[in-house]
């Protein structure tokens, strides 16, 4: 049975370039510049001398003449009043724009805010019944889990105690603690097993594998290689999330901490830099349609991933997937030719963990669905909260989801599949 | 004679007017190409667009009101070419007339 999901952004969604919108703003002012001066010019011809010394020989014509330019700039809809439609494009257009910019300015500021105080009373009254049972970690699960835009508040709260401003800045100076290493990566071989399923056909196949690899080894990723009828290769890559929350200075687990606090202020890590090296062992050629599909810290590795490809140009990404991941930060960076769907869970603490909301774009649809467990990880868990929560996005008739799945369909029509595993370690000198 | 208007002046201003209408064709054709490159998808941008496609449509209708007067324009100074002829040829004949009264007359 699906369920309800809501959306933000995508192809229904609202898209504004403000550079644009003031270019053409400009466009329309000289248009009323040239347009008023054009008016001056033509009435001037009304008075020109040898049209008033004509007069004489042919005053009908010359009345006609007169009539007909009159007309032409001053009746309805004539050219004078053209001008002064061309100054009110122009203004509205550069209002519009202003109006957009201080909507995404207020938008990141107090989305989640708002969100949290829509919700926190039921949140807390739940919590303290909890915490009256004398059970604060179940307390604070279900403060949580009842309302996880209270974690935008306290990442942004916890953001400007450790570095007086944005949450990017204070990840990125604690990043610097830890040695992000070198790539290793391992082949683990054909999947024959994740074979026997078949292709994905629709968005829950595609999340099912994304579960299944997130049940592997710390650092496992997998490649699927798709045949299309159509005779061109396409390409899943699964990436799971976090496997090791020490905070060890050294860590040969890709998925560790400080993959983290790099990949969500939008820097190259050595899990994304796995990901490269083992497409490449894979036979990836630049020109197959990449999808990356993420859970968590690898959601954000993801669209990093995605915007440095398409940057560089190594491969061609056309699609992500995320499930449960905070990409608030760096979603708004991904290039336009790029379709992100980020999927979140409406009880699942980790999306909100960036203090960031997802921006509102063309090319960025984020859904919420609705499978709450009570508790932090089962509402975060691939299997039991993103993979029911994709077959109610197969469901839906969402005209943003529809848009996205479209796009997909090249990957949900493969005639085979074969899957490669590889295992990314993090190494030092 | 100085005191005929010049109808090579009147095509002149004619041409002009008719430049007029060509630039605001051609400004009808970029603004409607500008509202449709800019990057702008919601139900604001609809209208905004439909808005300008009006303008585009009333821009090259001016044109061609500018063009009619052009138009006009180039009749009358055909109007007033013949309309000189004429007065040239009254003006010949009646010289022509009041020399031959002159030679009558012995002046």
């Amino acid at each position: 049975m699906s369920g309800p999901v809501s959306v933000r952004g995508g192809a229904d969604g609202v898209e504004a370039h403000y550079d644009d919108m003031t270019a053409a703003a400009r466009l329309f002012g000289r248009a009323a510049g040239s347009t008023g001066e054009a008016a001056l010019a033509l009435h001037g011809y009304l008075v020109h001398p040898d049209v008033v010394a004509s007069t004489v020989l042919d005053p009908g014509g010359a009345a006609q003449f007169a009539a007909r330019l009159l007309a032409a700039l001053d009746g309805p809809n004539g050219i004078t009043w053209l001008a002064a439609r061309c100054t009110v494009v122009d203004v509205r257009l550069r209002a519009a724009a202003a109006a957009y910019i201080a909507a995404d300015r207020l938008d990141q500021r107090i989305t989640p805010e708002v969100d949290a105080l829509l919700h926190a009373p039921a949140a807390v009254a739940d919590g303290v019944a909890a915490f009256g049972r004398g059970d604060p970690s179940s307390a604070l699960q279900r403060l949580l889990t009842d309302d996880p835009e209270l974690a935008d508040l306290a990442m942004g709260a916890t953001a400007g105690v450790l570095a007086g401003g944005s949450l990017s800045n204070g990840t990125r100076l604690l990043s610097r603690a830890f040695d992000d290493g070198s790539p290793q990566v391992t082949s683990l071989g054909d999947d024959a097993a994740a074979d026997t399923a078949g292709p994905p056909r629709n968005l829950r196949d595609v999340v099912a594998g994304l579960a299944r690899r997130d049940l592997g080894q710390p650092g496992e990723i997998d490649v699927r290689l798709l045949d299309g009828a159509d005779g061109r290769r396409r390409v899943i890559v699964d990436v799971p999330g976090t496997k090791d929350w020490s905070l060890a200075g050294r860590n040969s687990d890709v998925t560790s901490l400080v993959t983290n606090m790099r990949a969500i202020a939008g820097e190259v890590t050595t899990y994304e830099r796995g990901i490269v090296d083992a497409l490449h062992c894979a036979g990836v050629q630049p020109d197959d349609d990449v999808l990356l599909v993420g859970h968590s810290e690898g959601g954000m590795v993801a669209v990093d991933a995605a915007r440095h490809l398409v940057a560089s140009g190594e491969f061609h990404v056309s699609h992500v997937v995320t499930a449960g991941a905070p990409i608030g930060l760096v979603a708004g960076g991904v290039p336009s030719d790029v379709d992100v769907l980020a999927i979140e869970n409406e009880g699942d603490v980790v999306p909100h963990l960036d203090d960031a909301p997802n921006p509102d774009r063309v090319n960025v649809t984020t859904v919420t669905v609705h499978h709450d467990h009570g508790a932090i990880l089962p509402n975060h868990d691939v299997g039991a909260s993103y993979v029911p929560g994709a077959a109610d996005i197969d469901a839906s008739d969402d005209p943003s989801l529809r848009a996205y799945l479209a796009g997909l369909g090249a990957y949900l029509t493969a005639a085979t599949v074969h899957t490669r595993g590889y295992l990314i370690n993090r190494s030092y000198p | 004679m100085a005191v005929l208007p010049d109808t090579a002046a009147l095509e002149a201003v004619a041409r002009h007017i008719g430049g007029h209408a060509d630039d605001l064709r051609s400004r009808a054709s970029r603004l409607a190409a500008a509202a449709e490159g800019v990057r702008w998808h919601s139900t604001a941008a609809v209208a905004f667009r439909g808005d300008v496609h009006d303008l585009a449509c009333l821009f090259r209708r001016a044109a061609g009101e500018v063009d009619e007067a052009a138009h006009a324009l180039r009749q009358h100074a055909a109007t007033v070419r013949r309309a000189e002829a004429i007065v040239r040829a009254a003006e010949r004949t009646a010289m022509a007339t009041l020399h031959g009264v002159a030679h009558v007359l012995g002046l």
